[in-house]
C-alpha cells in the first residue's frame, strides 16, 4: 500500500505532542486506502450535500488536472503506544505509514476524497459511452492515477490530540459539532469486545439489548460530549459559541490521556460495583410505604390477571436505572464538575475509589428511595429528561466528592443531595 | 406541503420523501433535496411491531400545549367516548426510554403501530404545517436529522384514527378547538405559528395533565352546533386565542363570544316570535281603514303587544346571557369553582347566584372600571392570566353545548 509515498518534510506540533510529515502521493495509491477507509467506517462514509454545480465543476477542473488543497491524515497511537519518532529516518517512517496505512483517519479532506473517489468510478464506467468516449477517458484516469496530490501525516498522536486538531483544522467551514467529530474518531472502538465491554452501534442492532459490558455507542459518545462540555444536557443545535467554548475546554486537556477509553471503563467499572452492592435489589411497589406509593397510581386492570398495572418505575434493578442514557451525561457532567474542582485529576482515578461506594441502610431502602425521588422528579419537573439527567450529575457529584464529606462515597447521602437540588 | 428548509440566501426549499423502507422492525426513508440534488437519510428511532401498516388510516394534525408539553405527554384519544387514536409528543421519537418501561400488551401494540404510521406521515407532510430548518444545519446534521428538526420540539401530534361507524368525511378537527383548548391544546396552522405560540407558565401541579399517566386517556368532545362555521368563533379558536394578547384584551375578545351568542339567541327568539304574519298585515290594514278612535286605539294596542312579545323576554342583557348559560348551553355552576375563585379576587365577595352572574359581574367590572382596578392591584395582570385560564374554559363549553333554541 502506498507505495509511491514521499516524504517531503517533517515538523513537531508541540500542542498536540505529535510528529507532523508533509508527503506526496499518487492520487491511485491515496485512493486505494480511501475506499478502505471509508469502507471501513460508517461515520467517515456519510456525505455531506454538496451542490450538484460545484461539485461538478470541480470534477471537470479535476479530469484537466487541477490542484487541491493538502489532505490531512492521521495515524492514531493506540495500536501501538510504544512507537516514538525522535530519530527521524524517512525511509522506516515511509515503511511505518505503509504498513498502517489501513489505519489511517481522515482529518481533513472528507470531501474532496469523496470527489476523488467518484470521478475514479465514473472513469471506469462504460456503460451507456460511445467507444470514443470511453477510450477518451482511459486516457484521463490514466492521468489522474499518476497525478500527485499533497497529504500532511500526523503520526503517533493520541485520538484526543485528533479531535482537538480535528476541531481546529475545521475552522472557517461550516462547524461540526463536537458529537460528530466524537463519533467519527472514536467509531471503531469496542466494535469487537474488549475489556469484556462492546458497544453497540445501533438501538436496535439485530437482538443485541443493552445490558451490562454491552452499551450504545451514541450514548457513550453523549456522555464523552458532556464532559468536555460540562453540561449534562444533549446540544441539539450547534451554534458558533459553543464551538469556540469546546475548543477552549479540549484546549485545557492533557492530550496524551484517551478520555473515550477512560470513560468507557470507568462507567464500566461503576455499573459492576453498582450491581454487585445492590445486592439484586428488584424494585416491588407493593413493599413502598402510602406516601410513597402515591407516586406510582393504578393505571388499570389487568383483565385476565385481575391484578393492579401501576406507573412503571424508572428503573427497577440497579442495571436497568443505571443503564439509561440520563446516567452517561450525568456521569459526563459530574466528572468535569469533579475535575474542575480538583476533586480528581482525570477520569480514571474515579476507578480508585468506586470500590468504596457504602449504603448507610440497606440497598434496598436506598434503591428504593432513588426511585421514588425520581418518579417526584418526573411529576413535578416541567421536562423530564433534563432534569433526571440533572439528579444524576448531582448524584455523581455529591458521591465522588471529596470536598464534601457529607455524601461522599454513601449512596443514600448522594440521592439527598441529588434530589435538593434538582427540585 | 412537504418537509422544508431554508438556504443560504433565505430561499425556502422543500425534501421530498423519495422512499420508505422498512424491514426486520427498523425503517429509514430518504428525503430528496430537489435543488442541489442531495438525499438526506432519516431513520426512525423506535421499535416497529410490524412491517406493513396502512399509512392512510389515519390522519395527523399538529399542536402546541400553551402550557408546556412533557416527554411522556402521551395519551390515548377518545372522541365522544369511543378510541380514536392518540396524542403524542414529537419528542417522545427521541426518548424511546418512555417506551421501555411500558409492559408489553396490545396496548404497546396499538401505540407503536400508531407512532410508526405518524411518523411516516409527518415525513410525508401532505397537508401539515412544517417549520423550514436551516441548510447549515440540514449539512451538518446530515444523517444524524431527526424529524424535530423539522417542526419544533414543543410539537404535539393529534392522530386521529376512526372508529368502524366513523369516517374521515364525518371527522372535521375545528369542531374539537373548543375541547382542545380546555387542555391547553391550540393547533399549528401556519409556518408562523411554530415561533407566535404563546406558552403561559403555570405552576406544574396547575397543568391540565399534572394527573394524567404516560398513555392514559383524555376525551374531547365535539362542537354540537354548527357554531364553529361562524366566522369569529372559528377565529377565536383557530387563531386569536393561541397568539400572544394582553390578559385585558384576551378577557374582553374571549367575551366576545358571549355578546356574539346572546345576539344570535336574541335574533333566534324574535325570528321565532316574529310579529309581522299575515294577520298583522290585515290588523295594520284594518287599523289604516277604521272608522273609529276606540278601533285604531285598540288595534295599535294590539301590534304595540305583538312587537313587544316578540322582543320582551330578551330586551334586557341580563336575560338572554341567563338564556345563554342557562337554556343554550346548560351549565352548571358546580363545575366551575375554580372561575368563581379567580372571579371573587377581582370582583370582591360580590352576591352572585349562578355563573352567569360571575361572568356579567366581571364584565361589568372590567369593561367599566379598568382603571380603578387597575390601581387597586399590583398584580392585576397576574389574576387576570389565572382567570382567563378559567375563563377560556367556560367559553370553551359555552361553544361546546350550545344548543340552538328551541
Amino acid at each position: 500500500m502506498l507505495e509511491s509515498l514521499r516524504i517531503k518534510y517533517h515538523d513537531y506540533d508541540l500542542k498536540i505532542n505529535a510528529l507532523n510529515i508533509l508527503a506526496v502521493i499518487k492520487i491511485k495509491d491515496y485512493l486505494k486506502i480511501a475506499n478502505t477507509i471509508k469502507n471501513n467506517n460508517d461515520l467517515q462514509r456519510k456525505r455531506v450535500g454538496i451542490p450538484s454545480t460545484v461539485y461538478a465543476l470541480l470534477k471537470d477542473d479535476l479530469k484537466v488536472g487541477c490542484l487541491i488543497p493538502t489532505i490531512v491524515l492521521a495515524l492514531d497511537s493506540e495500536e501501538d503506544k510504544n512507537e516514538n519518532f525522535t530519530n527521524i529516518n524517512y525511509d522506516i517512517l515511509t515503511k511505518y505509514i505503509q504498513q498502517n496505512a489501513e489505519k489511517l483517519k481522515i482529518l481533513d479532506g472528507l470531501q474532496r476524497t469523496n470527489i476523488l473517489i467518484d470521478l475514479e468510478n465514473e472513469l471506469k464506467n462504460t456503460n451507456n459511452k460511445k467507444s470514443n468516449q470511453i477510450i477518451e477517458d482511459i486516457g484521463l484516469l490514466n492521468n489522474f492515477n499518476e497525478r500527485e496530490i499533497k497529504v500532511e501525516i500526523y503520526l503517533n498522536v493520541t485520538r484526543f490530540g485528533i479531535l482537538y486538531r480535528m476541531l481546529t483544522l475545521n475552522t472557517g467551514q461550516s462547524p461540526m459539532s463536537l458529537r460528530h467529530q466524537i463519533e467519527i474518531l472514536y467509531s471503531d472502538y469496542f466494535i469487537t469486545e474488549r475489556d469484556g465491554i462492546i458497544l453497540l452501534r445501533d438501538a436496535f442492532d439485530n437482538k443485541k439489548t443493552i445490558k451490562f459490558g454491552q452499551y450504545k455507542f451514541s450514548e457513550i459518545v453523549e456522555g464523552v460530549t458532556s464532559f468536555i462540555d460540562g453540561s449534562e444536557f444533549t446540544l441539539d443545535r450547534y451554534d458558533l459559541l459553543d464551538y469556540v467554548k469546546s475548543l477552549k475546554k479540549l484546549s485545557l486537556e492533557d492530550k496524551k490521556v484517551d478520555i473515550f477509553n477512560s470513560f468507557v471503563s470507568t462507567y464500566h467499572l461503576l455499573l459492576k460495583v453498582l450491581i454487585e452492592k445492590s445486592n439484586s435489589w428488584i424494585f416491588d411497589v407493593t413493599n413502598l410505604g402510602s406516601d410513597n406509593l402515591n407516586y406510582f397510581p393504578v393505571q388499570r386492570v389487568d383483565q385476565d390477571t385481575k391484578k393492579e398495572v401501576r406507573v412503571a418505575p424508572f428503573g427497577n434493578s440497579a442495571e436497568t436505572i443505571f443503564l439509561k442514557s440520563q446516567i452517561y451525561t450525568g456521569l459526563g457532567s459530574a466528572l468535569s464538575y469533579l475535575k474542575q474542582k480538583g476533586a480528581i485529576s482525570e477520569i480514571n482515578d474515579l476507578k480508585k475509589i468506586i470500590h468504596n461506594i457504602k449504603f448507610e441502610s440497606t440497598p434496598k431502602e436506598a434503591f428504593d428511595n432513588m426511585v421514588v425521588r425520581l418518579e417526584q422528579i418526573r411529576k413535578e419537573s416541567k421536562k423530564i429528561g433534563e432534569s433526571q439527567r440533572t439528579f444524576f450529575k448531582f448524584f455523581f457529584i455529591s458521591l465522588f466528592n471529596n470536598h464534601d464529606m457529607d455524601s461522599y462515597l454513601i449512596i443514600e447521602k448522594a440521592i439527598d443531595s441529588a434530589f435538593r437540588k434538582t427540585i | 406541503m412537504a418537509l422544508k428548509f431554508i438556504g443560504s440566501r433565505d430561499e425556502i426549499s422543500s425534501l421530498n420523501l423519495t422512499e420508505w423502507n422498512v424491514k426486520d422492525n427498523r425503517a429509514n426513508g430518504s428525503l430528496y433535496d430537489e435543488l442541489d440534488e442531495v438525499f438526506y437519510k432519516l431513520d426512525y428511532p423506535l421499535p416497529i411491531k410490524k412491517d406493513k401498516e396502512d399509512y392512510d388510516s389515519c390522519r395527523i394534525y399538529l399542536f402546541k400545549n400553551r402550557f408546556g408539553v412533557k416527554e411522556d405527554h402521551c395519551f390515548k384519544m377518545e372522541i365522544n367516548n369511543k378510541r380514536s387514536g392518540i396524542v403524542f409528543p414529537l419528542k417522545l421519537f427521541s426518548n424511546a426510554d418512555i417506551l421501555s418501561n411500558m409492559a408489553e400488551s396490545k396496548d404497546k401494540n396499538f401505540l407503536l403501530s400508531f407512532l410508526h404510521i405518524g411518523f411516516y406521515n409527518l415525513l410525508q407532510n401532505n397537508k401539515i404545517s412544517c417549520n423550514p430548518i436551516q441548510k447549515s444545519l440540514l449539512l451538518e446534521k446530515g444523517s444524524a436529522i431527526k424529524i424535530e428538526d423539522f417542526y419544533d420540539n414543543e410539537t404535539i401530534v393529534l392522530l386521529y384514527h376512526p372508529t368502524n361507524t366513523d369516517s374521515f368525511e364525518n371527522f372535521e378537527i375545528r369542531k374539537f378547538y373548543p375541547s382542545l383548548l380546555k387542555k391547553g391544546f391550540v393547533p399549528i396552522l401556519a409556518e408562523k405559528d411554530f415561533n407566535d405560540i404563546e406558552k403561559i407558565e403555570i405552576a406544574v401541579e396547575k397543568h391540565p395533565f399534572y394527573n394524567l399517566n404516560f398513555y392514559d386517556t383524555i376525551n374531547f368532545e365535539e362542537v354540537r352546533s354548527e357554531l364553529i362555521d361562524e366566522k369569529y368563533i372559528n377565529q377565536i379558536f383557530g387563531t386569536i386565542l393561541k397568539s400572544s394578547l394582553t390578559p385585558v384584551s384576551r378577557f374582553l375578545l374571549l367575551y366576545q363570544v358571549i355578546e356574539f351568542l346572546m345576539d344570535k339567541i336574541a335574533l333566534e327568539h324574535y325570528q321565532k316570535k316574529f310579529p309581522f304574519d299575515i294577520d298583522f298585515y290585515y290588523l295594520m290594514w284594518a287599523t289604516r281603514d277604521a272608522k273609529s278612535y276606540r278601533d285604531v286605539y285598540d288595534n295599535l294596542k294590539q301590534i304595540q303587544n305583538a312587537i313587544n312579545k316578540s322582543i320582551d323576554p330578551i330586551k334586557e342583557e341580563t336575560k338572554r346571557i341567563s338564556k345563554l348559560f342557562t337554556e343554550n348551553s346548560k351549565l352548571k355552576i358546580d363545575n366551575y369553582s375554580s372561575f368563581i375563585e379567580a372571579s371573587k379576587k377581582i370582583i370582591g365577595e360580590k352576591k352572585c347566584l349562578t355563573l352567569e352572574d360571575y361572568v356579567y359581574q366581571l364584565r361589568n367590572k372590567i369593561v367599566h372600571d379598568y382603571h380603578n382596578l387597575s390601581a387597586s392591584y399590583d398584580n392585576l395582570d397576574h389574576l387576570l392570566i389565572n382567570l382567563n385560564i378559567e375563563f377560556e374554559i367556560i367559553i370553551s363549553d359555552l361553544v361546546i353545548n350550545y344548543e340552538q333554541y328551541q
